[in-house]
């Protein structure tokens, strides 16, 4: 079990983005991180990462794979060069490069091994990211909107990776918008409004009655948040 | 004449900033270090012995055909502004405003001749002509060839064309300059001029002048900017060149089974792939291979050195550059593997070349 705790955390020192943001992570669960436009999600994976500039707090994560919101390629390499410097840095490269095939087979981009993905569209970058990112194997992975320009299959095949990764026993913390399907695979969910934590639990901790969506349980959570505020 | 001077100093002011943006420590003290080597070489082998060396093996037509491009480089830069061409564009159907433009360009040509007499002072006493008469001369021969060049670079869209008839017209007019009673030299300028000036105005007439030439320039100028951004390694990250093949045609199999190999490979690639890279790397070995037989033999091994620093610090600047790149978030290894890499590629990419190169000099050394 991991904890998060981030006290504050921002761009700048003295404007924080995020405040008091708490949670664990546990193994074998999908943790769906959900909250508005400009609710801090983003912000929240990037302190965890590591790349936000300021950060108070403490985040210990182990070696993770990561699925970014936006592609990120190397434009002078292809597919298959991508993979082979994936299972070049790996521990285990022969495990890690059979892994990769399987996936790129599964997610249809075995006939591009020696194209440039800078040329593919954006469904195919965003499978490019979910091979280089489900191929070796973690404990922790955090994946932030990946079902953001996949077709039906594809969104099909990685609902099946994520649900066969945590019976595997890792933890993936899965920042969405698409809470239909969060609402169908995850354990526990994280609501962000305005930087901060407002609630956390499982979809049957949160619901107020039996049945009820989780959108409406993010409306009436944010609702609460803000009667609170103004009273 | 106020205007004119804030104009002239606002322009090399910005043309300074261009250049100090463009160039990196280690182009200008390379330049500085060639450029103080080959000026001892001048005068303790050339000038302090008497002799003057090159500058009796090069024509002089050379050095008259260097003054002219330059001196048409500088009235370009200095005297026509995108804006002025924009104005004329917009008011082209005021004829009093075309009219203008020529007289206009009458007074840049004298500017132009007043500098050149500076410049070909020095050779009078070489060519032996009369510096008034010479200087009419080069007057007439440099407002023809801009006229010229007008009309040719409508007439001629490809550049490289245009650039060879254009050097091919100032070798010609050199040639006649040196070769010919400068009566002849005169009578001949003369009818060139009236024959372009003649034909400028029916294209001005006929609205068949400006407009293309404007968006001739236009195209020109953005060309030069793309370049701009292709040299500048801070401005590269605003411009890249995006890659326009689908897949690479040579070179696609993984060869490396390391870490460090990975990375070593990904540095020969990106180097082979990435137009920018590969351009830096083989001017600067192509630029110093004919400057070793022209320096004496210290000079060029003083020379290969320099090579040597500044292909190391490419190689390492390029390496540097690799590790800031995005999709290193995704992969984890360790750090001491970029080292090795490093080590590796600084001494392929750095030490065979300065070797060949030695070894040529060595040889060539021996053989004299």
């Amino acid at each position: 079990m991991h904890t998060i705790y981030i006290e504050e955390g921002g761009y700048e020192e003295k404007t924080p983005v995020i405040t008091d943001i708490r949670f664990t992570l546990q193994e074998g669960e999908i943790i769906g991180l959900i909250g508005g436009n400009g609710a801090g999600k983003s912000t929240t994976i990037q302190a965890m990462l590591g790349t936000l500039p300021y950060v108070k707090g403490e985040v210990t994560l182990p070696t993770f794979g990561y699925v970014p919101e936006r592609p990120i390629l190397y434009d002078y390499y292809t597919l298959a060069e991508h993979i082979h410097l994936l299972v070049q840095c790996s521990a285990q490269p022969e495990t890690v490069q059979k892994r990769a095939y399987e996936l790129a087979s599964l997610f249809k981009l075995d006939t591009h091994f020696e194209e440039y993905p800078t040329t593919f569209s954006k469904g195919m970058q965003q499978k490019v990211m979910l091979i280089l990112a489900f191929a070796p194997r973690y404990s922790f992975y955090i994946v932030d909107e990946p079902f953001m320009g996949l077709d039906p299959q594809a969104i099909r095949a990685l609902i099946r990776l994520l649900i066969e990764l945590r019976d595997e026993g890792a933890t993936i913390l899965l920042s969405t918008h698409a809470l239909d399907t969060a609402e169908k695979m995850c354990n526990r969910f994280l609501c962000l409004h305005n930087g901060v934590l407002i609630a956390q639990g499982s979809l049957q901790a949160l619901q107020q009655h039996r049945d009820e969506p989780l959108l409406d349980i993010f409306d009436r959570v944010i609702d609460e948040v803000t009667y609170a505020s103004i009273s | 004449m106020p205007l004119f001077r804030e104009r002239l100093k606002r322009q090399w002011h910005s043309y300074k900033k261009l250049f100090l943006s463009v160039v990196d420590i280690t182009i200008a003290l390379y330049v500085a270090a060639f450029g103080a080597a080959a000026l001892y070489y001048f005068i303790t082998e050339t000038v302090a012995n008497g002799q003057y060396g090159l500058i009796r093996i090069i024509p002089v037509a050379f050095y008259i055909w260097l003054a002219l491009c330059v001196g048409s480089s500088l009235y370009i830069r200095n005297f026509h502004e995108p804006a002025d061409r924009l104005f004329t564009m917009h008011h082209s159907h005021f004829t009093d405003v075309k009219r203008q433009s020529l007289y206009y360009s009458l007074m840049i040509n004298s500017f132009i001749t007043a500098l050149l007499v500076a410049v070909t002072s020095f050779f009078t006493a070489v060519v032996h002509h009369e510096t008034l008469w010479l200087s009419a001369a080069l007057f007439i021969c440099v407002y023809a060839l801009s006229l010229s060049f007008h009309i040719l670079a409508l007439l001629l869209q490809r550049a490289w064309l245009l650039l060879c008839i254009r050097i091919g017209i100032a070798v010609g007019f050199t040639y006649l300059l040196l070769v010919s009673p400068l009566l002849s030299i005169l009578v001949s300028s003369l009818v060139f001029v009236c024959a372009f000036t003649y034909y400028k105005r029916i294209l001005i007439r006929t609205n068949r002048f400006f407009t293309p030439l404007l968006q001739q320039e236009q195209t020109f100028a953005f060309r030069w900017e793309r370049r701009i951004f292709m040299v500048n390694p801070d401005l590269q990250q605003y411009n890249e060149a995006p890659i326009n093949q689908k897949k690479p045609r040579v070179f696609r199999k993984r060869y490396s089974t390391t870490v460090s190999g990975a990375l070593v490979e990904l540095c020969f690639k990106t180097l082979w792939r990435r137009p920018s890279y590969l351009n830096t790397y083989i001017r600067f070995v192509i630029i110093v291979f004919p400057v070793l037989f022209i320096l004496p033999t210290w000079g060029s091994y003083l020379l290969i050195i320099i090579l040597w620093i500044g292909l190391s610090h490419f190689s390492e600047s390029m390496m540097t550059k690799l590790q800031q790149e995005p999709i290193f978030t995704l992969l984890h290894y360790d750090e001491t593997m970029w080292f090795q890499a490093l080590t590796r590629v600084r001494r392929i990419l750095s030490v065979p070349i300065p070797i060949v190169y030695a070894v040529i000099v060595t040889i060539s050394w021996l053989i004299r």
